[in-house]
């Protein structure tokens, strides 16, 4: 059937194994997935994974989409929510702001954990350097990720901009990595910056990506996505949760879930996955604490 | 019939066929319609739902830059609510174009999502933000333009199947209605039909049969039916022209046979040759139709015999049939050519045996048959000229009369040969009852002779006082005694001329009770003498008619008898009573009675037991002429103790004449002697 | 002496202003018949002619898309002794380089390659680098398809490079692209009823400008996705990418400006156009069978649902 339906089958599903784990721990776990493609297959891509939990564990999971990326740490608390799946700076963030502890990252299919930030130009434009940036237009993902912007600052710093008004004719943030690729490629831009992963997933599926863009910079390896939970969680939770997931790649049905989510694994989380970001964020001359990462 | 019973049936059930099938089909289809009437209506709840979920995310979308978070799953919620109800119309089933719609709406839902989705997850600039929530605007508003477009369609679509829901329930009525009225019509038709084509027929069977009893054999029923009961209406007018053809020949036969009857019966009630001859032409040719008939019989036997047409012949003169004659060898020879049976020429009349008589009487066809007797041949019917030309029916028919006539031929010969005999028995008869009569007479002329000497006795006394006597006065008292005694003696001679007279039957009305007192005064001589005494009992009787003196005759034979039975001493009882039609006269005695095994003969002519004293004819005349009277004579006898005659006469009519005054001397009923037992 | 150094600044700034104004002029105006582009720009321009020098004549020659025709009309123009030409589209003005006008040639509305090609004395314009692989990319985002047909006409050097720059294209992404050159509008319909083609890109050619209608029905009609890099001012087309004719008329209004002051093109250059119209057509997309893309709607300056 169609997603909705799969949607609504699975959280029957998930429910009805969930009954008994409900009555049991009396409360269920409210995660925040962050938005990164269409959210409705998102949430239904990400069901089969409350299942598992839930099944395995006992934990009832209920998924929930965060909507624009800086708006995590607000919806984190006024939502009353257990855990989100963090992007790198968003996650350094939160767990600078709310005190939230890494538990996992996924791991990629091709068996990454981490993602890099890259700046890329057409390479007809004969730009080659970021001092050539100056006046020309440029294209960012968000305010509020490592990959999208934050780099690109790093970037500017070093050649002692510190402010990107008035350095650039012009830019825009196109909320997410394709548009910011394509927007490049199409000369809607000259600069461009977006995960490395992204970038090389288009350039496997679009020729013209690889051909016409040049990478021009590519920053440190960053963490991709870490699943953090509340300071105060049970710890016992806490670890029935580490338990099922880092022993998912092991667990036949694990694998299926896996699959379905993309990943190879999950892999367990520290708070020092974060010090590139901290680095990272340090020389882009970013507070993090007084940073305004909404616009 | 048959046939249009099973047609008229077919079509009747095919008719409730249709009529069911047509209601079936209109109910289904109205139910159909009612169901899809239901399923729209649902499906415009889920439109309405579809549209509320709608409106609401549309109404998020503005609010979605303000209030994030709690608000995404609520458009979350709100579009995946709205996809279940696009899945769930796409789930049913549509037609082409609905389905096409439905899927562009489904597209245009996916197209939503993915605007919401980028738009709620998209950290771009205000512009593009801006412009996704545009995008999603326009997106949810064409969505809703497009469920509004349906809910158009639906609406009209919902409209029209009730529309056509109700029609089709006032169709399916009105067919039903249509349907048993026309079925009813139909049945009606039909059964009037059926019966008019089984009643018809019928009907007409039923007349023709009668007017075929009343005798109208070959009438056709003018009925022109087809099937079965045409058929029967074929067969009938066939069967009554098979009849009136078989009553056409049986009455032909009928006819022959009659005249054939009646000839065989002129033939038997005819006795001169002549006549049978003449007869027999008349009726073979009225039998065959033949121009010429008569018959050729064998005359001398031997050599030398001949085969000689007799006349009258039909058609023939007597000239002509005299002759007419065949070797009497020609013909025998044949007789046994032809193995018995007829020659029948209707051509080649030369080998006719008259051929040469034939051909001078311009004969064109003959046919002989033979006539036997006794197994010998003994003539041959000839019939000549026939237009139809002869057949072996005529050969039937003319056999069979053949056979008559030969039997005819013999009565005719016996009856003249009886005849000649009885007038020669008759002759002498007549002797004997004459000879009778006189010796009666004889009996009677010794007492006529004392009842004459009587008064000639008295009457010569009496001439003898004349003689003596002088007074006038006694003179004439003697005178007229003598008178007296004179016309007695001649009633007594002439009733004694009268009884003996031979007379012709004379019927005349007469009462039975005075003649017999006339008989009784006829012979009260005789029984004084015989000391006879007579008990008379005459009751009142009508007239009958007879002649008087054979009557009389009978009395006195019978009185006689009694009397002579009686010998010396009896009573002779007579008793006279009307019983029916019949006046009955029972005359009994007290003599000696009649033995057994004489009762059967005493009125045999002859008989007599008196020996010498009868005749042995008073019986047996008086038997014959009260048989000659229409009456009856019986006897009942008992040797020893008597006899009873009863002789009943038929009376003549019913006046009834009072019964006489009886006579001095006679006794009384009461001293009537007991009647003989029988 | 206040007052004549007033005097004098008034006459210096009355000069300069002269300076800066163009001499009075005729300007010959070829515009390829059929293109609504050209049209715009033309129009554009003239605006900008108008708001800044009202004394420009326009002989405006509208000739038919052939060889043939686009030369007599350059012939015309010169034989008119106009003072520029302005040509639009590259076979234009590469007819009216061919005639050696020896007065300025101003060119618009020029696909980029082809305009590499333009080479001449006397000569400038305004070209734009379209991002003609953007256009079918949406497409592909749209809507699957395996084989494109691409509207050309091989007499339009535009045209004919943006379908020699889509064969390209389409190798690389491992699509089957079948050109048909529209050499004559009215074949239009036997053309597309024959191809056996499951999605269509119309390059920017006058032929198919004047076709344009029909290829619209047509393509609605067989719910065959399709996308343009016509200009039309209906907007009717899924998806439309065409270089903004605003910016378009307003750069070769400037250059012929500079050109009829100077009475010279030379050392003006080429300009490129920067801004592109792309405008997407949700509802015809949708009634074709396309599919929603959410990165053409960022991208998109305007989308009509």
């Amino acid at each position: 059937m169609r997603a909705a339906m799969r949607i609504t089958a699975a959280l029957v599903l998930a429910f009805s194994f969930c009954n008994s784990a409900l009555a049991a721990e009396k409360k269920e776990l409210l995660i925040g997935l962050i938005p990164e493609e269409n959210i409705f297959r998102q949430i239904e891509r990400n069901m089969p994974l409350a299942g598992y939990i839930c099944r395995k564990t006992g934990i009832s999971i209920k998924f929930t989409i965060l909507s624009r990326y800086g708006d995590i740490i607000d919806a984190f608390v006024t939502r009353d929510m257990d855990g989100a799946f963090f992007g790198a700076f968003t996650g350094y963030l939160a767990h600078v702001k709310l005190g939230v502890v890494p538990l996992v990252r996924p791991v990629g299919a091709e068996g990454g954990t981490v993602a890099q930030s890259i700046i890329f130009v057409r390479k007809d434009s004969g730009i080659r350097d970021v001092r050539q940036f100056r006046h020309k237009s440029a294209v960012f993902v968000d305010k509020a990720t490592a990959t999208g912007f934050i780099y690109l600052l790093c970037k500017l710093r070093g050649i002692g901009v510190h402010n990107v008004d008035g350095f650039f004719r012009e830019y825009y943030f196109t909320g997410n990595q394709e548009s910011s690729v394509y927007s490049v490629l199409d000369r809607r831009a000259d600069v461009g910056v977006a995960k490395s992963r992204y970038f090389e997933k288009l350039a496997a599926k679009d020729p013209l990506v690889a051909e016409e863009l040049l990478v021009i910079a590519r920053s440190e390896k960053l963490p991709d996505t870490v699943l953090c939970l509340r300071k105060d969680m049970d710890p016992l939770i806490r670890q029935k949760l580490m338990d099922v997931l880092v022993g998912m790649k092991k667990d036949p049905e694990g694998q299926r879930v896996l699959h379905e989510l993309g990943y190879s694994g999950f892999t367990a989380s520290k708070v020092s996955d974060f010090d590139p970001v901290a680095k990272l964020s340090r020389e882009a001359g970013i507070d993090i604490r007084t940073y305004r990462y909404t616009r | 019939m048959r046939k249009q019973l099973i047609y008229s049936l077919f079509l009747l059930f095919m008719l409730f066929t249709l009529g069911s099938t047509l209601t079936i089909l209109y109910i289904y289809r109205t139910t159909s319609n009612l169901r899809s009437v239901i399923k729209l209506h649902r499906v415009e709840i889920i439109r309405q739902n579809l549209v509320i979920n709608a409106q609401t995310v549309q109404t998020n979308l503005y609010t979605i830059g303000t209030v994030f978070g709690k608000g995404v799953d609520e458009i979350v919620q709100n579009v995946m609510d709205l996809d279940n109800s696009v899945h769930t119309c796409l789930g049913c089933h549509h037609t082409q174009e609905m389905t096409a719609r439905l899927e562009e709406l489904n597209n245009i839902v996916e197209d939503y999502k993915e605007s919401l989705s980028a738009l709620i997850t998209t950290t771009a600039n205000p512009q593009r933000v801006e412009r996704l929530r545009t995008a999603a605007i326009g997106i949810g508003n064409n969505f809703l333009g497009k469920a509004q477009e349906m809910a158009f369609i639906a609406d009209k679509s919902l409209n029209e199947k009730t529309v056509k829901a109700i029609k089709d329930i006032n169709n399916s009525r009105s067919i039903l209605i249509v349907t048993l009225a026309l079925s009813l019509f139909i049945a009606l038709v039909i059964a009037i039909s059926m019966t008019r084509q089984i009643t018809e027929p019928i009907t007409e069977l039923v007349g023709a049969t009668r007017r075929i009893k009343k005798g109208d054999l070959g009438y056709v029923t003018p009925y022109k039916g087809r099937g079965e009961f045409g058929e029967l209406i074929n067969s009938f007018n066939d069967m009554s022209m098979t009849l009136k053809d078989s009553n056409g020949k049986i009455m032909h036969y009928l006819h022959s046979l009659s005249n054939l009857y009646s000839i065989t019966l002129t033939f038997h009630s005819i006795t001169t040759m002549s006549d049978i001859y003449k007869e027999l032409s008349l009726g073979l040719r009225e039998l065959t139709g033949a121009e010429q008939c008569g018959i050729m019989l064998r005359g001398q036997d031997g050599e030398g015999g001949w085969f000689e047409h007799m006349h009258p012949a039909a058609g023939l003169s007597d000239e002509a049939a005299r002759q007419m004659r065949v070797p009497l060898a020609h013909m025998e020879e044949l007789y046994v050519s032809t193995k018995r049976r007829a020659l029948i020429l209707n051509s080649g009349i030369s080998a006719s045996p008259t051929s040469e008589a034939d051909r001078a009487l311009g004969v064109w066809n003959v046919m002989f048959v033979w006539v036997r007797h006794k197994g010998k041949l003994i003539g041959a019917i000839r019939a000549a000229n026939k237009k139809a030309g002869f057949t072996e029916e005529d050969a039937r028919l003319i056999a069979i009369l053949g056979n008559n006539f030969s039997v005819a031929l013999e009565n005719a010969r016996l009856y003249e040969s009886l005849r000649l005999q009885m007038k020669e028995l008759k002759d002498t008869q007549e002797q004997l009852v004459q000879a009778a009569k006189l010796a009666a007479i004889g009996e009677l002329a010794s007492n006529v002779a004392h009842e004459i000497n009587n008064p000639l006795t008295s009457i010569l006394g009496y001439a003898e006082l004349i003689k003596e006597e002088t007074d006038t006065s006694s003179i004439m008292r003697d005178l007229e005694i003598i008178e007296k005694e004179s016309l007695r003696a001649r009633d007594i001679v002439h009733q004694l001329l009268e009884f003996s007279r031979k007379k012709p039957l004379e019927v005349k009305p007469l009462d039975v009770n005075a003649l017999l007192m006339s008989v009784i005064d006829l012979v009260s001589v005789q029984m004084k003498d015989s000391r006879v005494k007579v008990a008379s009992d005459f009751g009142d009787l009508p007239m009958i008619n007879g002649d008087e003196n054979q009557l009389k005759q009978v009395f006195l034979n019978i009185i006689n008898n009694a009397v002579f039975s009686m010998e010396r001493q009896g009573v002779l009882g007579i008793r006279t009573h009307c019983s029916g039609e019949f006046v009955e006269v029972h005359i009994t005695d007290t003599g000696k009675g009649i033995p057994k095994e004489v009762m059967g003969r005493i009125f045999e002519p002859f008989f007599t037991t008196k020996n010498e004293k009868g005749t042995g004819l008073g019986l047996s005349i008086s038997y014959k002429i009260v048989q000659s009277h229409n009456g009856r004579i019986e006897v009942e006898s008992e040797v020893g103790k008597g006899s009873r005659f009863i002789i009943k006469l038929p009376a003549a009519e019913k006046k009834v004449i009072a019964r006489p005054v009886s006579a001095s001397g006679m006794p009384s009923p009461t001293e009537r002697p007991e009647a003989p037992a029988a | 002496m206040r007052k004549k150094l007033l005097i004098c600044f008034f006459l210096i700034v009355g000069l300069l202003l002269r300076a800066g104004t163009s001499k009075a002029g005729t300007v010959g105006v070829i515009i390829t018949r059929g293109s609504a582009f050209y049209e715009e720009i033309h129009s554009e321009l003239a605006k900008n002619i108008a708001r800044k020098d009202g004394n420009v004549k326009f002989i405006v020659q509208r000739p038919y898309p052939d060889v043939v025709s686009w030369s007599n009309a350059a012939r015309k123009l010169i034989a008119a002794d106009v003072d520029a030409i302005v040509a639009y589209g590259a076979a234009a003005a590469s007819a009216v380089l061919r005639e050696r006008p020896g007065v300025p040639v101003i060119y618009a509305g020029v696909y980029g390659p082809a305009a590499h090609q333009l080479k001449g004395r006397n000569l400038a314009g305004v070209y734009s680098p379209t991002p003609i692989a953007s256009l079918l990319r949406y497409l592909r985002d749209t809507r699957q398809f395996e084989t494109l047909g691409v509207i050309y006409n091989s007499l339009e050097e535009d045209s004919l490079s943006q379908f020699d720059e889509l064969m390209v294209i389409g190798r690389k992404y491992g699509m089957k692209v079948a050109g048909i050159n529209l050499r004559r509008s009215p074949d239009i319909a036997s053309i597309l009823a024959s191809v056996r083609v499951d999605a269509l890109y119309v390059t920017g050619c006058a032929t198919a400008g004047a076709a344009y209608p029909t290829i619209l029905n047509m393509t609605e009609y067989r719910k065959m996705p399709m996308v343009s890099l016509l200009y039309d001012k209906q907007k009717r087309a899924p998806i439309m990418l065409t270089p903004d004719p605003a910016e378009q008329g307003a750069a070769a209004a400037d250059l012929l400006l500079k050109a009829l002051r100077r009475s010279s093109a030379d050392g003006l250059g080429k300009v490129e156009g920067r801004r592109y119209l792309l405008i997407y057509n949700y509802r015809n997309s949708t009634s074709v069978g396309m599919r929603m893309s959410t990165g053409l709607v960022t991208d998109a300056t305007e989308v009509i649902y």
